[in-house]
């Protein structure tokens, strides 16, 4: 799912592309640091290996059918920041040589797919191989296919285009059913190279945490940026709508969907939505924290 | 058929390896061929191209741009193919922003990059129908805004249309939101198409590491763009054995049959790169990439940049 140029608004993809630019950044310094001599070749014919990969179509439901993606694949086998760079590039090639995804969108693109997709995919594989290599692997490639279906419906909500109601569920159930596909594909992939060539998938021994910390600083940074300015600034149609003399479109979706949403005691409305976001946020991420490590707990103990 | 000239005949059906170019003269000429029911389009670069390729070699052209043929014309030649790479970078991706960044109502200026974007295809050569049917990528995500515009739950300011039989009630605002996806992602993606059909891609890159960009992502686009199609071939290779061999089977069977070929283009693919690897080891590879490939801004780059800003910036900012 590439977002077009058009469909967000400039707030959104201004604010995914400073997002996706930190955590590019950040991915490319911890890329170069170890960086061998025979990475480049590496790390450029596996993001060609993903770039062939995404031909595979399966069919899904009612005739239609769902590509396979590969950005949980590419964190599995290469680690959170060399899978950011291998799915930067296949989605980079896709917008400038296809036109499979806009140009200011870009950034938003790289965000759901590059960086959100192999980062919580990494995590949650991460937290569960100890039990299951296989169903981590499943569990990791269902779970990255919706998060970043998610965060493309919630981007193009933000931006007015379609309202959350409407974009989470069509978007999220989709991909659900897609993710299933995923999951089924990344599992039986890492369980046949390990048959084959087992030295190929061991290189992910360590988990490395900071990948959660990029992934919490991402989020945290869109919940401090857009949700505020998603309520409060009116966007270009918003402003047409008021040049119109039409009446301004509810008061953001997120009050629709969250009653309430400001902390007590907190005086600035900007302030206010952001720490609300940043509070869902965290609360999401801790209890993701909890599971992880008392399973990890589990694992050490039994 | 070949596009350049009129000897049909000479063309179609000509096997790979033999030489039947002779009266193209120089620059590029395409034709497409058939396998079974699989079209193949080759291009051939002669001598003179810009970018100096070996004349008629057919594997070379089927490999740069097999079925696929998003970036046939880059190899041509014009005022705008021998622009600086960069400079067409940012003079394209800035109108990509103008038209984003201008009011949907606004829709004279909307009439203008258009006719603007007309007029870069005509100097350029590049056929604006080949823009036209590459842009129709947007067409599932114009088509999903477009069927839930009819769900938007807008209470305010409701417009009742009829539609055949139905009686619709939609809102003013998302129309003008419908209006405004599909104009502005429309004209972007001809622009883009504009940026890839006069810049063939190996020299944008180059631009790309000109302008700072990080050496590590300008390599893995080279790598990538090298061997996209190598194993799309291979890829398809295998999907036709399985076609030929898998049939019947419930859904997870296909799944797990898809996740042995994705495996096993792993493994190819890895062993292909240590291979590589090799064989730019013996060929001095140290770390980094190096090309004969100076480019430089002249002054051509300089003139168009400044037309093409005057225009764009008085188009976007009038009226402001």
């Amino acid at each position: 799912m590439h977002i077009p140029d058009g469909f967000l608004d400039t707030k959104t993809w201004v604010t995914a592309a400073t997002a996706s630019g930190g955590a590019v950044a950040y991915a490319v310094a911890k890329v170069n640091k170890g960086l061998e001599e025979k990475d480049p070749p590496l790390m450029g014919v596996l993001a060609a290996f993903i770039f062939a990969a995404q031909m595979l179509n399966f069919p899904v439901a009612g005739g239609t059918s769902g590509h396979f993606i590969g950005g949980a694949l590419a964190a599995i086998l290469l680690g959170p920041w060399k899978a950011i760079l291998v799915m930067l590039s296949v989605i980079s090639v896709q917008a400038l040589l296809f036109g499979d995804g806009g140009i200011t969108a870009l950034g938003a693109n790289i965000l759901n797919l590059a960086i959100i997709a192999p980062l919580s995919a990494y995590w949650v594989y991460g937290a569960l191989r100890r039990f299951s290599v296989p169903a981590g692997a499943f569990v990791a490639g269902l779970i990255s296919t919706v998060i970043a279906a998610s965060a493309a419906a919630v981007e193009l909500s933000v931006s007015g285009t379609v309202p959350l109601v409407l974009s989470m569920p069509i978007m999220a159930g989709w991909h659900l059913l897609i993710g299933i596909g995923e999951g089924i594909i990344t599992a039986v992939t890492i369980g046949y190279i390990a048959r084959v060539r087992s030295d190929l998938v061991t290189n992910t021994t360590g988990f490395d945490w900071r990948s959660l910390m990029v992934l919490a600083g991402v989020a945290s940074f869109l919940a401090l940026f857009l949700s505020p300015l998603a309520s409060s600034l009116p966007d270009g149609l918003q402003r047409v709508a008021y040049e119109l003399g039409f009446a301004k479109r509810g008061t953001g979706l997120f009050t629709a969907l969250i009653p309430n949403y400001a902390i007590p005691g907190v005086k600035s409305e900007w302030l206010a939505g952001g720490l609300a976001g940043l509070v869902g946020i965290s609360a999401t991420i801790l209890i993701g924290y909890g599971v992880a490590t008392a399973a990890r707990r589990r694992s050490a103990g039994g | 058929m070949c596009q350049k000239c009129t000897l049909e005949s000479d063309i179609t059906g000509a096997t790979p390896g033999g030489n039947h170019a002779p009266h193209h003269g120089d620059g590029i000429h395409l034709h497409d061929h058939k396998h079974g029911d699989v079209v193949h389009r080759h291009v051939h670069y002669h001598p003179s191209a810009p970018d100096g390729r070996d004349p008629g070699d057919i594997e070379k052209g089927h490999q740069h741009t097999h079925t696929y043929s998003f970036e046939v014309y880059a190899y041509a030649d014009s005022l705008i193919h021998r622009l600086d790479a960069r400079t067409k970078t940012i003079a394209f991706i800035a109108l990509i922003l103008a038209v984003v960044l201008t009011p949907i109502t606004e829709v004279w200026k909307f009439g203008l990059y258009a006719l603007g974007i007309a007029s870069l295809y005509i100097i350029s050569g590049v056929p604006p129908l080949f823009g036209l049917k590459r842009s129709l990528v947007v067409v599932p995500f114009v088509a999903f805004a477009g069927v839930l515009l009819i769900f938007m739950p807008d209470k305010p300011h409701p417009a009742a249309y009829n539609f055949g039989f139905t009686h619709t009630t939609i809102a003013h605002g998302g129309i003008y939101m419908f209006f405004n996806a599909l104009v502005k992602s429309w004209l972007s993606v001809l622009t883009a198409a504009l940026l890839y059909s006069t810049t063939p891609f190996p020299k944008f890159i180059k631009g790309l590491e000109l302008l700072r960009m990080p050496k590590v992502i300008t390599m893995l686009f080279s790598f990538l763009y090298r061997f996209m199609w190598v194993l799309t071939d291979e890829i398809k290779r295998m999907i036709r054995a399985r076609d030929a061999r898998a049939f019947g089977g419930g859904r997870v069977w296909h799944l797990q049959v898809i996740g042995q070929m994705v495996g096993s283009l792993f493994i190819r693919s890895f062993e292909r790169a240590e291979r590589v690897y090799a064989a730019m080891l013996a060929r001095g590879y140290g770390g980094t990439l190096n090309t004969l490939d100076t480019p430089s801004v002249t002054l051509r780059d300089g003139l168009f940049s400044a037309l093409f800003f005057a225009i764009l910036l008085t188009i976007l900012f009038w009226g402001i």
